[in-house]
């Protein structure tokens, strides 16, 4: 029982990278009375953090995430990133990976990867680096030259991923980036990104409805109740890394996790 | 192998009775369409193409001057011109007003009305207003060429995806690389798409303007052989714009193909899991 109050978080008391404070957001539903989606919401993400939020469908965590990004803005509360209010704005340093495929289908896969690149100016030898490494990291080397139509679903969410990497974001927002795969895609897809995360490091931010990809991942898990939304309970994940991702699935701490987690979710569905 | 057989056995069918059917003492009286009249021959079309194909020079009733392929050259040169003027400014007009949500509001009766209209019915304007020549052709092509281009164009451009736009900005695009990276090649894709359907419009606005208005081309033969009522020169013309037309259209569908190597149904068997 103890459990579901918030326990501490593996990740040491670092300072809060990402800041929401009160985020109040409601939506006008046609002519019927506006429905409030985010409900006075607040949290912090701390630095090199992998924070996942989890929630009944319609309890407002995309919306959450898209205000964090500055694509929306709140009706009232407000977005710090790094201690500077950035509400309604979306600062340099942030990543975004889409539920959507995002992928340009004119463009090839390296020129795609390269693209925030050379929106952002780096200099030819550096995004040659980059995107070599990009190409490496991914397994997409022998897939440089291909277009988006010619991969599979699961690569051209690689090819996403990397998009958002290759600018070398110190936080990276999520929104549910793998809903739309098969289980064996998506836990292949789970392994390269806590790979590559564990070099990097930087702050994820992880929106999701799937409640074993988000403790496979993170490092703490945000519990949202739907309509309105609202912050329900903060659980830190103690599973040590690096993981497996299949094994991590077998151990006794992963169905602690699981079916805590679980119940609390559960009370939603009344 | 046995497709092309079939197919050249099937001409040969046609040929063959269109030929010798007409021949049959009395069939006229059952079946006139067989009266060579209407219908003239095979062989006497097949001499006709050759008299005025290699023949330059006053050719009696049908060609003052010129042969067939001076005729010819005359429905093509349009054409083109017609199919290249009405894709660039459908094409412009279309992303200037996908993006410009205020513009496309204002315009969009205008737009639907002028649309409505059927461009056939403007060609005595036209020809009022740019005489019988090469000008009144290529104008009544593009009208007809800028409203498909036009309007498929418009539909792309507001097809396109905010997240698209959104995950480039993010990345760190400025309005112009958004234009030159996103939108620019998103839309073009849309009016690549209908490149095949724009060269025959064109081909259609040339043809009418020919038969109105003209004094060159094949269209103008069909019109001067039917005030002589020459069916053998009717058959000439068409079947020359028919090769025209397929040609053109072919070569369309292959621009269209090589600027749209990246849409998935022109795969030529790359993909994998």
């Amino acid at each position: 029982m103890a459990r579901v109050m918030p326990r501490e978080s593996a990740v040491p008391a670092a300072r809060a990278v990402v800041e929401a404070r009160d985020v109040t957001r409601r939506f006008a539903h046609g002519a019927a009375e506006p429905f409030t989606a985010l409900d006075r919401v607040s949290l912090e993400v701390r630095e090199g953090e992998f924070l996942a939020i989890v929630g009944p469908s319609g309890c407002g965590k995309s919306t959450l995430l898209h205000i964090m990004a500055g694509l929306k803005r709140p009706d009232s509360g407000a977005i710090f990133v790094n201690g500077v209010e950035t509400t309604g704005t979306t600062p340099r340093e942030m990543g975004y990976l889409f539920q959507e495929d995002t992928v340009l289908p004119w463009y090839s896969v390296e020129r795609n990867i390269a693209l925030g690149l050379h929106y952002r100016g780096a200099s030819v030898p550096d995004i040659r680096a980059r995107v070599e490494w990009a190409l490496e990291v991914s397994g997409l080397t022998e897939f440089r030259r291909s277009y988006p139509h010619q991969l599979s679903g699961g690569m051209r969410r690689r090819v996403a991923l990397m998009m958002t990497l290759v600018v070398d974001p110190k936080i990276l927002l999520m929104d549910e980036p793998f809903g739309a795969l098969d289980t064996h895609t998506k836990t292949r897809l789970h392994a390269s990104l806590l790979e590559i995360w564990g070099k990097t490091r930087q702050t994820i931010v992880f929106v999701t409805h799937d409640l074993m990809e988000a403790i496979t991942l993170s490092d703490r898990i945000i519990i949202m109740s739907g309509r309105p939304g609202r912050v329900k309970a903060s659980y830190a994940i103690t599973i040590p890394r690096p993981r497996d991702v299949i094994k991590v699935k077998d151990s006794e701490e992963y169905l602690d996790d699981f079916r805590e987690i679980w119940r609390i979710l559960g009370e939603e569905f009344v | 192998m046995a497709l092309v057989a079939s197919r050249l056995a099937l001409v040969a069918v046609v040929l063959a009775i269109w030929q010798w059917v007409p021949q049959i003492p009395g069939i006229t009286r059952w079946a006139p369409i067989f009266d060579p009249f209407f219908i003239s021959s095979p062989a006497r079309i097949a001499a006709k193409f050759w008299e005025l194909a290699t023949t330059t020079g006053d050719q009696g009733a049908v060609l003052k001057s010129g042969n067939l392929f001076v005729q010819l050259w005359a429905t093509l040169w349009a054409t083109l011109l017609g199919f290249v003027v009405g894709v660039t400014s459908g094409f412009l007009a279309g992303l200037v007003l996908s993006q410009t949500r205020t513009l496309a509001d204002i315009l969009n009766p205008y737009l639907v009305a002028v649309n409505a209209l059927p461009r056939v019915a403007l060609v005595p304007l036209i020809i009022m207003i740019f005489g019988t020549g090469l000008g009144a052709k290529v104008v009544l092509a593009w009208l007809i060429v800028f409203f498909i281009v036009f309007f498929n164009t418009y539909a792309g451009g507001r097809a396109l995806e905010p997240s698209l736009v959104d995950s480039c900005r993010i990345l760190g695009a400025s309005r112009r690389q958004l234009l030159r990276t996103v939108v620019v090649p998103h839309v073009a894709g849309w009016t690549f798409a209908i490149l095949p359907l724009a060269m025959s419009a064109s081909i259609i606005g040339v043809v009418v303007g020919e038969f109105v208005g003209g004094a060159q081309g094949l269209g103008y033969i069909i019109t001067v052989a039917l005030g002589q009522l020459e069916a053998t020169d009717l058959f000439v013309a068409l079947l020359t714009l028919c090769v025209v037309a397929v040609v053109l259209i072919g070569l369309a569908t292959r621009l269209e193909k090589r600027l749209l190597h990246w849409r998935p149904e022109h795969v030529g068997g790359a993909g994998q899991a």
